[in-house]
């Protein structure tokens, strides 16, 4: 048995950060806390999301179950709710129910093992910078409008966010200088690149966070890491990088 | 041909996703005879242009090296060399099996059985230098590179893994792993539905993998002792002994520790062998640079030169130009 309460805007965030890889997960509920992890069907990115029991308004977990969850049909019910609406959620053994007022909604589940979990792969990056993410987000936001591959290059002072377009006259760049960060670890010149696609629609899915850690290496995966929900939950984020200049 | 082991090997399924921004060490002799011997008219007859020249090599290179490409592969083609004295029998001996062949294809062709004439068609395939130099001008132009062995083709693929230069060799010959390749991978450019035999029986080939250090590890053997296995049963160097599979070879090898402590073997130049595949002739070449595509060249060779046709080149080579204007997607999986 399970039962939670939670605000809809917590679920939309919740939802909204895995939706943009897959449309279903496995997610274990455990007695401190929910945790995931997925990856979309090409292996591109993968991501680690964990909450808090504190985020919840009420958090009843018995015995830790692993649930496969249908997002999509998470995110129709959110459709009908307010922000701060609170979702009564329960899982009685063979199905999961959500209460919206006096709407009451039941999904079935997804068979979990059907849902596999991916392992994370232990990824040494040379540097790590720590910056408010509204940069980042206009960084990727100018990118967008010229380009499908952005950037990432680290310096030993500043690290840059720049995309070139059909032409050489076509570029976007945004220099974060090292005064500008809350961290700045540099071991080594680093650059990769990555899709937009794919880090685009994770940043915007952050509704919750102000501050952000890039760790970056040379054409290595990109490790984004954000604390979300006021601390009670914690998100990173894996994206495997574009080789360039094949 | 290479060293047959093959009943020893575990091989795994691979799934080419985890290629994805790696670079691959191709054996390009080995994949262009496959090319020679698969890409054929239905009477088995070779694939030419108007001048009679023989292009099923330049369209293997051409569309697969391209389909690898567009896959996430980067493929890099290692030409053999000068071939080491000792393969001189080997050499030899496959030119006596296809001037054989090619007579079985004209009887069978002049008696109307084409289902054989294929079969011995395949087995005629000859690769000249004008050739060689040809599939060299193509891939350089398609920005892909190539690197010229000093020796033998899967000795080099196999350093250039050995040194992570490439990623792993690509030859359907397991000599690889007995060059000390960590990875070989089969199948990559001949994978799909194939006709086999006289039957004509259809299998599904697919890419696969073998890991040099799962082979020792299962067949708890070491790799100069692997070694010793494939001369036993015979290499491009040497005959094998008679009487002597792989399964006996490792007993023996397993009973005796060396091919030299076995009672009543010896093995002509068997020091000389062994060297050759422990310590091949080599050149690293540093990092693998790639060239820049040259479009221009590309038709030169296939359409002007060739007479391929202009719009599958023309549509080709759009293909590699995204890829090679938005770069390769590598996946998640390749960083484990």
């Amino acid at each position: 048995m399970l039962q939670i309460k939670i605000d809809a805007k917590t679920m939309r965030e919740f939802s909204n950060i895995i939706i943009t890889l897959v449309p279903e997960a496995r997610v274990d509920f455990r007695p401190d806390g929910i945790y995931t992890k997925v990856m979309d069907p090409a292996h591109v990115a993968m991501i680690s999301l964990e909450i808090n029991r504190d985020a919840f308004q009420e958090f009843s977990v018995e015995t830790e179950e692993s649930l496969g969850l249908d997002i999509d049909k998470i995110r129709n019910l959110l459709k009908l709710s307010g922000p701060n609406e609170i979702i009564d959620t329960k899982y009685d053994g063979k199905k999961i129910s959500y209460r919206l007022g006096n709407l009451n909604v039941s999904n079935p589940l997804i068979d979990p093992s059907t849902l596999t979990t991916p392992k994370i792969p232990n990824i040494d990056l040379p540097n790590k910078v720590v910056t408010d993410i509204s940069y980042l987000n206009t960084g990727i936001r100018a990118a967008e409008g010229i380009a499908e591959v952005v950037t990432f290059n680290v310096k030993p002072d500043e690290f840059k966010i720049f995309a070139k377009g059909e032409t050489d006259s076509e570029t976007t760049e945004l220099v974060i200088p090292k005064t500008m960060t809350k961290e700045f670890i540099y071991n080594s010149d680093a650059r990769s690149s990555f899709a937009l696609d794919y880090l685009s629609k994770f940043i915007r899915s952050l509704e919750s966070t102000q501050e952000i850690s890039i760790s970056v290496g040379n054409d290595f995966p990109v490790r984004i890491e954000a604390s979300i929900l006021n601390g009670k939950g914690k998100v990173s984020f894996l994206l495997a990088p574009r080789i360039e200049n094949i | 041909m290479g060293v047959d082991i093959s009943s020893l090997l575990e091989t795994k399924d691979l799934d080419t996703k985890t290629l994805n921004g790696r670079m691959l060490g191709v054996d390009a002799y080995n994949v262009i005879y496959q090319f020679l011997s698969n890409i054929r008219e239905y009477d088995g007859s070779p694939l030419k242009d108007s001048n009679g020249n023989i292009t099923s090599h330049l369209s293997g290179l051409f569309y697969r090296s391209i389909n690898l490409l567009e896959g996430g592969m980067i493929p890099v083609y290692v030409f053999d060399g000068k071939p080491h004295p000792l393969k001189d029998k080997t050499i030899k001996e496959r030119i006596a099996l296809k001037e054989k062949a090619e007579e079985e294809y004209r009887t069978s062709l002049a008696m109307g059985d084409m289902e054989k004439a294929k079969s011995y068609a395949s087995r005629t395939s000859r690769l000249t230098s004008d050739m060689v130099n040809e599939s060299k001008h193509l891939l350089r132009a398609l920005g892909i590179a190539t690197i010229d062995a000093p020796s033998e083709g899967e000795a080099e693929a196999s350093f250039l893994s050995m040194r992570g230069r490439v990623y792993s060799a690509v030859s359907q010959d397991y000599d690889c792993l007995l060059f000390g390749a960590p990875r070989l991978i089969r199948n990559l450019t001949v994978s799909g539905k194939r006709r086999y035999g006289r039957t004509g029986r259809v299998i599904d080939v697919k890419p696969e993998i073998i890991e040099l250090n799962d082979v020792l590890r299962k067949l708890e053997v070491t790799r100069e002792q692997l070694i010793d296995i494939g001369i036993l049963v015979g290499t491009d160097f040497n005959d094998g002994i008679r009487g002597i599979g792989p399964k006996k070879a490792i007993q023996q090898i397993r009973k005796y520790g060396s091919l030299e402590k076995i009672p009543g073997i010896s093995i002509e130049y068997y020091q000389e062998i062994k060297n050759i595949f422990l310590n091949p002739e080599v050149n690293d070449p540093g990092e693998i640079m790639l060239p820049e595509l040259d479009e221009q060249l590309v038709f030169e060779i296939l359409v002007d030169r060739h007479n391929f046709s202009p719009e599958r080149v023309t549509s080709f080579l759009s293909k590699i130009r995204g890829v090679k204007k938005s770069g390769v997607q590598r996946s998640i999986d390749s960083f484990f």
